[in-house]
């Protein structure tokens, strides 16, 4: 299990970690750990220790306690781990540590500025080297605000892959436009150059990247910004089998964004 | 079979012993979240409403009306009323919930919101449709709306009946949320009660995770809901989790501090 540590223009992120399980029966870990910053260069992961932590202590580190090189790609992953790790890896540790179900082990992760702060629960296990990426996003805001799109995608190999991402009107299903999203990487979309309506619902599609979406809402004063994630499909149905149902949405969707 | 893996088994028939949220009765049900509310000088509430039903099918261009049930209940989990929307034939209608609040609505604290059933029409492979979608809040007029989905798969609306979804267990456990309150903030934290039974929290606060504070226990009945406030002074930081037999004891989070907001799920 990691934790992102995210940049993303104009704004400082941070991640606090809590040495502190979410409940009180499932993960009982008491040893102490230590923090790792992993970051990608695209041939390897590179690791370095940040700090030791035990049980019942809280750290925050920020984009600003990091050296530039380590956030090249907008992200960086803290990784817990019981052993000391080598300073270059050829795929991401997989042994969780700090790790529940219910609920799932997260910590905070969000941006800040010099007037507030947005938070995120967070935490992020590899994504596989193919897959999809199909998502709506419902929270384009209007008015005095800038809205990106941030997409954060982590697999095990440390390779940088870039794919496209498509933008389309769900409604009339018109292309709206490509751009670009990486693998071990956050990657901002701005979304304001699109003229969205308050009335449409975007769709973005990747045939080949997966990722976890986010709407970022900045307001132009500074003073207020917004970061939620949007749904998979499969969110839009409960019980079942919801991974059929999920295929089914994205197959019925991708055959006539294709078209177009 | 391994030493460890009985452990966790028995703790998880100890502690889960039932799934997360209960199956609706009804094939034809649908699902919904218990959205918070927060309206008042400081504070606007808008839901993004989509149809759910023509993202399912893989087309929402569709020129019959779309109709949905929004269901208002009080702090005590009394269903006041509801309102019918209609989705015009769009992507997306940004629906501000202080409109819909006349009349016997006024006291309402939470929604929840049913699409039209898609079972019948769809294959669903045993799986109902859910509406786990988006507030926004706005704070102080402050032009940005800070958003959040769902927290619970609370409730289930079959034959015009509205059957709570959420399970609880016989032994109260903690939920610890996890997020440093950093001051000087007042944060609040929002709970629904998504089961069919009375639920008792008990707040705990530490500033050290060493030493927890027990603060004055609440109770929710079925379908209520309550939020619990604390102040954080400047330079001081704390941590709090909640004992509950609710499987899931997670709040939503504001947190107000120097004339902005956040929210979140804990």
């Amino acid at each position: 299990m990691f934790f992102p540590l995210m940049k993303t223009p104009n704004l400082k992120g941070f991640c606090d970690l809590v040495y502190e399980g979410p409940n009180n029966w499932e993960n009982r870990i008491r040893k102490p750990v230590q923090i790792y910053l992993l970051w990608s260069n695209g041939k390897i992961w590179n690791s370095r220790k940040i700090m030791e932590m035990r049980v019942g202590s809280e750290a925050r580190l920020t984009t600003e306690d990091v050296d530039e090189e380590c956030l090249a790609t907008g992200l960086a992953l803290i990784y817990p781990s019981i052993k000391l790790l080598a300073p270059e890896l050829a795929a991401l540790p997989s042994k969780k540590v700090w790790y529940s179900e219910i609920p799932a082990w997260r910590n905070t992760s969000g941006f800040y500025n010099e007037f507030t702060q947005v938070s995120y629960q967070a935490d992020i296990e590899p994504l596989p080297p193919k897959a999809s990426l199909l998502t709506f996003h419902p929270f384009i805001q209007f008015g005095e605000v800038i809205n990106n799109l941030l997409v954060l995608n982590v697999t095990s190999d440390p390779k940088i892959q870039s794919g496209k991402l498509s933008m389309y009107n769900s409604h009339d299903k018109s292309h709206v436009a490509d751009s670009v999203v990486s693998t071990n990487s956050l990657t901002t979309i701005p979304l304001d150059i699109f003229s969205f309506k308050p009335t449409d619902l975007p769709i973005f599609y990747s045939p080949n990247i997966a990722g976890i979406p986010f709407g970022l809402g900045i307001a132009k004063s500074g003073k207020m910004l917004s970061l939620e994630h949007t749904h998979p499909p499969a969110s839009l149905v409960l019980h079942g089998d919801r991974r059929g149902i999920q295929g089914k949405i994205k197959k019925s969707w991708i055959e006539k964004l294709v078209k177009v | 079979m391994k030493a460890s893996k009985i452990k966790r088994r028995a703790k998880l028939f100890l502690f889960i012993n039932k799934n997360l949220t209960q199956t609706p009765k009804e094939n034809s049900a649908v699902i919904s979240d218990l959205f918070p509310i927060k309206e008042g000088n400081d504070w606007h509430t808008e839901f993004e409403l989509l149809n759910v039903s023509g993202l399912i099918a893989g087309d929402n261009n569709d020129s019959a009306p779309y109709l949905v049930d929004f269901y208002f209940y009080d702090c005590q989990g009394n269903l006041l009323g509801s309102k019918r929307i209609s989705i015009e034939n769009i992507g997306r209608k940004t629906i501000k919930i202080i409109d819909l609040l006349i009349d016997e609505l006024k006291e309402a604290v939470t929604f929840s919101v049913f699409h039209p059933p898609i079972y019948g029409k769809t294959d669903m492979a045993g799986s109902y449709l859910a509406e786990r979608g988006y507030c926004g809040y706005e704070y102080q007029n402050l032009g940005v709306k800070g958003y959040v989905h769902g927290n619970l798969d609370a409730v289930a609306l079959s034959k015009g009946k509205v059957q709570p979804l959420g399970n609880s267990g016989l032994i109260r456990r903690y939920y610890t949320v996890q997020h440093c309150l950093r001051g000087p903030a007042k944060y609040e934290f929002v709970f629904t009660n998504p089961t069919s039974k009375k639920i008792s929290i008990t707040p705990n606060i530490t500033l050290d995770m060493k030493k927890w504070r027990t603060m004055e226990a609440f109770t929710m009945n079925s379908l209520g809901s309550k939020t619990f406030t604390i102040d954080i002074k400047k330079s001081e930081k704390a941590y709090v989790r909640f004992k509950s037999k609710l499987y899931l004891g997670r709040p939503v989070v504001f947190r107000v501090s120097n004339d902005s907001m956040d929210v979140f799920h804990g």
